[in-house]
């Protein structure tokens, strides 16, 4: 509104209307004109009075009516929450599982890889060649394997082949005596 | 006013006064009782704050005291009136100053209304009576004044909203406006006998 109001009967229908629309500070009021006013009319004071009064009022009543249905909301909501609650929990607790179970595949994973690749290291290689060329001599007759310098446990089973450092010896071991014997001396009366 | 007093008030310092005469302490008290809360409220309309309202109202009030021997008691309100329009312009105008924002008085956030609740306004009964009397208004009316009021519309935002002429949400303003204080007054002359 753009058109300025004019205010000639100074009715106090029309104070009061130009008073409320001084307190709303609506544009079509000259604010500084109608304070001017105002200094030399009480009537229209007390009307600008009157009006805030009004304004703040129904701003109260506003602001209060809101205020009562905002501590309804809370209510409702916490009804509402209490009720979504389990659910939310349950599916954070899902939500974790499946974590913790692809963290576990994936640490597996992770460790057989590490481990096949460990397989194919230099040094398995190597002891694969050496057993390989050690075969080769067993057929060829020759017992270089064993007799080489190198501390090389390895036997192989059924080959009949002992190393050479190992004692030779016709005697029974011990521990095979107590083994069959099922006795835990070697007292000879005992193992008969 | 008139004559000697009249030239006394204006020609003193900020409420321009200059000589003493003092107002006896029980007839201040009475005026404070009956006018402290209108007087705010008139206050607030031109500096929008509360605290600077009740800063005006307050000096007026010790102006009353010092200065107002003189004044005739059919007189009085309209002098504390002025004088506390004078106080609240002067304050509006040091704030002004100080804060160097030219119209950061007239422009207070709507959060300000609940944020400073004014005295007796803010009781729940007298709020309950108001929305008591609003709903006896009639509907168009009380519409009007609850767009341009509460929701904070323009008349000519209403009049459009309503395919209205302005000129008819003003008067429907100005009529809820006289039954409102119509209501008002009758209640506060039932309240006095």
């Amino acid at each position: 509104m753009t058109k300025e109001i004019a205010v000639t009967n100074k009715s106090d229908s029309d104070k009061g209307l130009e008073a409320m629309l001084y307190v709303l500070c609506d544009e079509s009021i000259d604010r500084y004109a109608f304070e001017a006013k105002l200094e030399h009319d009480p009537s229209l004071a007390e009307a600008v009075a009157e009006a805030v009064a009004i304004v703040q009022g129904l701003k109260q009543a506003a602001v209060s009516s809101n205020a009562s249905m905002n501590t309804k909301q809370p209510f409702e909501g916490s009804v509402v929450r209490s009720r979504q609650m389990p659910f939310l929990a349950k599916g954070f607790v899902a939500i974790v599982s499946i974590a913790a179970a692809f963290c576990v595949i994936f640490f597996r994973w992770q460790r057989d890889t590490v481990i096949a690749s460990a397989e194919s290291m230099p040094e398995i290689a190597a002891a694969w060649i050496d057993l390989s060329e050690a075969n080769t001599d067993l057929t060829d007759g020759s017992m270089s394997f064993f007799e080489s310098d190198g501390d090389n446990d390895n036997v192989i089973a059924g080959s009949g082949a002992e190393p050479k450092h190992l004692p030779v010896t016709d005697d029974m071991p011990e521990w095979m005596l107590l083994a069959v014997t099922g006795t835990d001396s070697l007292n000879p009366e005992a193992i008969k | 006013m008139r004559g000697p007093k009249k030239r006394e008030l204006e020609g003193t310092g900020s409420l321009g006064m200059t000589t003493e005469r003092p107002l006896e302490s029980d007839i201040v008290e009475d005026c404070h009782r009956q006018w402290q809360v209108i007087l705010e409220r008139y206050a607030w309309a031109i500096l929008r704050d509360w605290a600077f309202a009740a800063d005006a109202v307050q000096n007026a009030f010790v102006a009353l005291t010092r200065f107002g021997g003189d004044v005739e008691p059919d007189a009085r309100k309209a002098w504390m009136f002025r004088v506390v329009h004078r106080e609240a312009i002067r304050i509006r105008n040091a704030e002004m100053r100080r804060q160097d924002v030219t119209n950061q008085l007239v422009q207070e956030s709507p959060t300000s209304y609940h944020a400073n609740p004014l005295g007796e306004i803010a009781k729940t009964e007298e709020i309950e009576e108001l929305r008591r009397k609003i709903a006896t208004l009639p509907s168009e009316q009380q519409m009007i004044v609850s767009m341009r009021i509460v929701e904070e519309k323009t008349f000519s935002e209403i009049a459009n909203l309503l395919a209205i002429p302005i000129g008819t949400a003003l008067s429907r303003m100005r009529l809820a406006l006289e039954r409102l204080k119509a209501t008002r007054h009758d209640e506060g002359n039932s309240r006095d006998q």
